[in-house]
């Protein structure tokens, strides 16, 4: 229920921020992927099936204030929230490393399916420009940025799921 | 049934959504229940938007910096106008010598009407050059209606809903704008590019073009009025054993700085469809 209840109002507004404020704020092309930041920590926190969720709604108010085809957004986050979602039970899930490693190819990923979507759906796609003066740059501004916003979402997780105390 | 079956369930579940989404999006079914969700969207974006502004007041240099740059920002505006008026001046000059008679239609014609919206949002993919107004159907928008400012041509709307329209610019790469150089008035097209500036492509061989030459819509295709301004002519690209040479255009507009745009309203784009795809007479 957590996934509705802090997803919905979270992600929303996420997407707001990338179109009015991080939109702004660019390193060559590149930008930060908030809801990508949010779905991938959302999913490394241990809400497996819940990553995928918030891929989806984000992802979706991510193409409501864009000009690009509705959807796109949406089925690249949810497909690299829930290949994240595999390392499942593979690594040790508080490693540092983890929650960078999958921001990094996370968002190589999520930038390719979505130029995928682009030119299947009629768009223009250069894919050397793309990868080369956007992709690279928000892999550094998405990597930079992953700690700080997966332990802000961790410690909301701890908020909404406490531990159940032992005496 | 195991939890990754299940997850596997859910996230199949929500692909074959987003696929629908794209699918319904291409077959134009989805306007309306974009339009329905972009409410709450697009309210939320408006007080972000406003907030932004007042944000980066809040973090301007203070003290005689501050009057110096409200001084310097004066004067930039100032020069912006001088030199559209100027453009504008140069090219109704031009328009004299070509013929009496395009100037006196030119005179006949009703003023333009404008509306005025203030830009909300920029496209939350880095690989789009769209932006957010907030002005929509209810105020009379409507898809193809040209979008400018006191710089030059910003783009065209391509969406609208209620309460909001999203903008193509000419700066993306899906833009294609029939162009023509205000001296020489040669003719080509102006498209964008990826990296958010434009090129004057399918100029011929033969096209008077230099530095500095300012580029203007042509108005062919019907798509543009007439004599908005594109850009100047930064550098020119033309090699002796190719039949087109093309020019990198500095666009008029400074799209990182939108924050007030005006929509020609009575412009009529002319629809050539039915032309292109009326089959050919059969010869007698």
């Amino acid at each position: 229920m957590s996934t509705y209840l802090l997803g919905l109002p979270l992600l929303a507004v996420a997407a707001v921020l990338q179109a009015t404020v991080f939109s702004r704020l660019h390193l060559v092309g590149g930008t930060v992927d908030l809801v990508l930041l949010l779905a991938l920590s959302w999913t490394l926190i241990g809400e497996w099936q819940g990553g995928p969720v918030w891929g989806f709604i984000g992802g979706l108010c991510l193409d409501l204030l864009s000009g690009g085809p509705v959807g796109a957004s949406a089925l690249s986050l949810v497909a690299v929230a829930y290949l994240a979602s595999l390392t499942e039970a593979r690594f040790y899930r508080s490693h540092v490393l983890l929650p960078l490693a999958t921001v990094l190819l996370g968002t190589v990923l999520y930038h390719l399916v979505y130029l995928t979507l682009l030119a299947a759906t009629g768009h223009t796609v250069s894919w050397l420009a793309s990868l080369s003066q956007v992709t690279l740059p928000a892999v550094l501004l998405n990597t930079i940025l992953m700690l700080p916003v997966y332990h802000a979402l961790r410690w909301a997780h701890r908020l909404l799921h406490p531990a159940p105390v032992t005496i | 049934m195991s939890r990754l079956q299940t997850r596997t369930l859910v996230v199949a579940v929500l692909l074959l959504a987003s696929i629908s989404l794209l699918v319904l999006n291409q077959t134009g079914q989805l306007a309306g229940l974009k339009g329905v969700l972009l409410i709450p969207l697009t309210a939320l974006q408006r007080s972000v938007a406003g907030a932004g502004a007042g944000l980066g007041r809040l973090f301007a240099p203070g003290g005689d910096t501050a009057a110096l740059q409200a001084r310097i920002d004066a004067l930039e505006a100032e020069n912006v106008q001088l030199r559209a008026e100027n453009i504008q001046l140069r090219e109704n000059t031009a328009d004299l010598q070509l013929l009496t008679g395009l100037l006196d239609y030119e005179r006949s014609k009703p003023d333009n009407r404008y509306a005025a919206a203030n830009v909300i949002g920029r496209d939350t993919s880095p690989f789009l050059g769209y932006i957010m107004i907030d002005l929509g159907s209810d105020a009379g928008l409507a898809r193809d209606m040209p979008v400018v400012t006191e710089q030059g041509l910003v783009g065209t709307i391509v969406q609208t809903t209620c309460c909001a329209s999203v903008v193509r610019l000419v700066t993306d790469a899906d833009s294609a704008v029939t162009a023509r150089l205000q001296t020489s008035r040669d003719e080509g097209i102006a498209l964008g590019s990826f990296s958010g500036g434009l090129e004057l492509q399918y100029l011929s061989q033969q096209a008077d073009v230099t530095p500095g030459d300012i580029v203007l819509t042509s108005g062919l295709g019907g798509a543009y009025p007439e004599g908005l301004v594109l850009g100047t002519v930064s550098a020119v690209q033309r090699q002796d054993y190719e039949v087109l040479q093309k020019a990198i255009l500095t666009p008029a507009v400074d799209f990182n700085r939108l924050e007030i745009v005006l929509i020609i309203t009575d412009f009529q784009p002319v629809d050539l469809s039915p032309l292109i795809n009326t089959p050919a007479a059969p010869a007698p």
